[in-house]
């Protein structure tokens, strides 16, 4: 009958309570789309790269190295030598080391020069490793396999031709178009940026940088099959990705490479690079949350103002109420239950628009930003923020609970 | 005696020196159609609040049933009247957002004695008994005319079988013709019921129907009337 009776009352007063529904709505669906949001970006972000227990390049900061070795994000400051990086597949504590080099671009994404030890060994998210979706992995020399989201932009299939761009602008004025490449896999899609990279051969990737001639004499005295061209592999790689045999030696390792007295190298743990990186970015993230909280809490001062007004007109009513016999606690309540029954009812409405949009919005998301949002939103939603949530929407029904009460009592 | 005043004096300002209620002994015979007279001003909604335990005197004992209300704590009081006491207002005597049987239900509710005993058939008959149609028992209560609002008014009220029905200007909405037929109703319910019937009115022409009529002054030394008793 208490339920009723406040249902009952909420749907006698309609346009009031809508408009007051839909400003609450409209902020749940802000507060909790920013926190979700926010939370699968950081889970996205931090899935970018694992298992890889260092990453080694010239000596820079964390996340300068961290930046452009995994998010292709700005220029590498030096590279690492080849002598470098033989040194380090010697080390008996390094089970495997992955080279990558990086600087060209195809239509606005990265190329990426590394080995087909590459996919054997670079694993993201919770140990996944990345898989071939069509295709094969590199062959021949001008063999490139790309990244899922390279290919659906581009509509590229596996066979097409590819002309990479010297530079990482999306408009270069210097194409390798000499020496076009052709897609031999397309991996499947990981969330990461690996999506957004095409993959070549290190030795391809040299090989385009050089004259016209001498690759024709190397291919023609020894085929373009990738495993006899020991001529193409550069002097100088951009970065490494380290897996130890013992995860136990890694900062002994770390601590060996930062010291290395033959070149100035940094090796970092991706982990603690990804936190720090994070940790730069939480400014922002509180900005966020700050200002969806505000938006929240002005829609419950909305809440206030329309239950205070409505009391006044409610004066018959209460009395009406208290004849009967009905106790001023019960009045207070009854104000208390109509505020949250809003709150209820608008948290309802905006996390089912909200889930329907990400649902929806989620394929828009992975292929113009890369991200991937899940549509579950109840993860992000904790107990604690629930409670926090009816103690807030409570707390902005006081206010009208405790006017009628006192009109009760009179 | 059902109702029992005994030097009662009550003002809103404490610091007030001439009580809105100073009331020495007043009582109302149990069974008894009981007429209070009174103009605008005199007091008499607050007599109601006083009797009905809503408002409590500053001095003085107010006994109800043979139970003395300031003895009582506020939530015995509250339960004390849904159980006990049936109140019909001049207007406003229901919800307009429930229709006539929700508004009744809605009295049976409060009253925990009685929540079991009474179902919506027994509603259903009493709305029938005073007169409405079944198709208007579900109608909203907006949609009912005053004269029909005003019966739905005695059904909320005597759904619980209260000893003791008030009445507060009640008539004052209703045409003339449509007076006549509501008291006729209403006193015909507490005969039946055996309830002792309260009615406060500043209409004397309706004093032919009761059995005790009193002007208010007459027990309320406010106006600086002398106590009758």
């Amino acid at each position: 009958m208490f339920i009723k009776l406040a249902i009952k009352s909420l749907l006698y007063r309609k346009t009031s309570v809508l408009f007051t529904l839909l400003a609450m709505s409209m902020s749940v669906f802000i507060m909790v789309g920013v926190e979700h949001i926010r939370l699968q970006a950081k889970t996205s972000f931090t899935n970018s790269i694992s298992g890889v227990d260092l990453i080694v390049g010239a000596r820079t900061s964390n996340i300068n190295l961290l930046l452009y070795s995994v998010f292709r994000v700005g220029e590498p400051t030096n590279n690492v030598s080849l002598s470098s990086y033989q040194a380090l597949l010697d080390d008996t504590n390094i089970r495997w080391a992955v080279p990558i080099a990086l600087g060209d671009s195809h239509k606005g994404f990265r190329v990426m020069g590394t080995t087909n030890q590459y996919f054997e060994y670079f694993s993201f998210a919770n140990k996944q490793y990345l898989s071939l979706k069509k295709g094969t992995e590199f062959k021949e020399l001008f063999d490139v396999v790309i990244g899922s989201q390279v290919a659906n932009k581009l509509g590229y299939v596996v066979g097409d031709k590819v002309v990479l761009s010297h530079g990482i602008g999306v408009t270069s004025f210097t194409h390798h178009d000499h020496l076009p490449f052709r897609v031999s896999g397309i991996l499947s899609a990981t969330g990461t940026p690996v999506d957004q990279t095409v993959h070549v051969s290190l030795q391809g990737l040299h090989a385009v940088h050089l004259p016209k001639a001498k690759i024709k004499s190397v291919l023609d005295r020894k085929g373009s099959s990738l495993t006899m061209l020991d001529d193409f592999i550069p002097q100088s790689i951009t970065s490494v990705f380290l897996g130890l045999k013992s995860r136990i030696a890694v900062f002994q390792i770390q601590r060996k490479i930062n010291s290395n007295p033959n070149e100035p190298l940094s090796a970092i743990l991706p982990g603690v690079a990804l936190s720090q990186l994070w940790q730069t970015m939480s400014i922002f993230d509180n900005v966020l949350r700050l200002i969806s909280l505000l938006v929240f809490i002005s829609s419950l001062l909305g809440l206030t103002a329309m239950l205070c007004s409505s009391i006044k007109e409610r004066s018959h009513e209460i009395k009406l109420l208290r004849m009967i016999g009905a106790p001023a606690g019960f009045i207070f309540w009854f104000i208390e239950l109509e505020a949250l029954l809003i709150a209820f009812l608008g948290s309802l409405v905006a996390c089912s628009a909200l889930s329907f949009m990400l649902l929806y919005g989620q394929s828009y998301l992975i292929d113009h930003y890369g991200v991937v949002i899940s549509a579950n939103i109840l993860q992000s939603m904790s107990l604690v923020v629930s409670g926090l949530f009816v103690l807030l929407v409570f707390s902005a029904a006081l206010a009208p609970a405790l006017i009628a009460y006192k009109e009760a009592k009179t | 005696m059902i109702v029992n005043f005994s030097d009662v004096k009550f003002s809103y300002s404490s610091l007030k020196e001439k009580p809105v209620i100073d009331i020495l002994n007043w009582s109302i015979p149990q069974g008894t159609k009981y007429f209070i007279y009174g103009g605008s001003g005199s007091g008499k909604s607050t007599l109601l609040n006083l009797l009905c335990g809503l408002k409590h005197p500053q001095n003085g004992s107010i006994e109800v049933l043979g139970q003395k209300l300031e003895l009582m704590s506020n939530r015995q009081i509250d339960r004390f009247r849904a159980k006990n006491i049936g109140y019909i207002f001049q207007q406003f005597n229901l919800l307009n957002y429930f229709n006539a049987i929700e508004n009744v239900q809605l009295a049976v509710t409060f009253s925990t004695s009685h929540r079991q005993s009474i179902n919506a058939s027994r509603i259903t008959d009493l709305l029938v008994e005073l007169g409405l149609a079944k198709t208007d028992i579900f109608k909203p209560v907006e949609e009912l005319s005053v004269g029909q609002q005003q019966r739905v008014g005695i059904a909320r009220a005597l759904i619980n079988k209260p000893k003791l029905l008030i009445a507060d200007e009640p008539t004052s909405s209703l045409d003339e013709s449509m007076r006549d037929q509501f008291l006729s109703t209403l006193i015909a319910m507490c005969d039946e019921n055996k309830t002792t019937l309260v009615f406060v009115s500043h209409d004397k022409s309706l004093k032919k129907h009761f059995d005790i009529v009193k002007s208010l002054d007459e027990f309320n030394k406010q106006n600086g009337m002398a106590n009758v008793y």
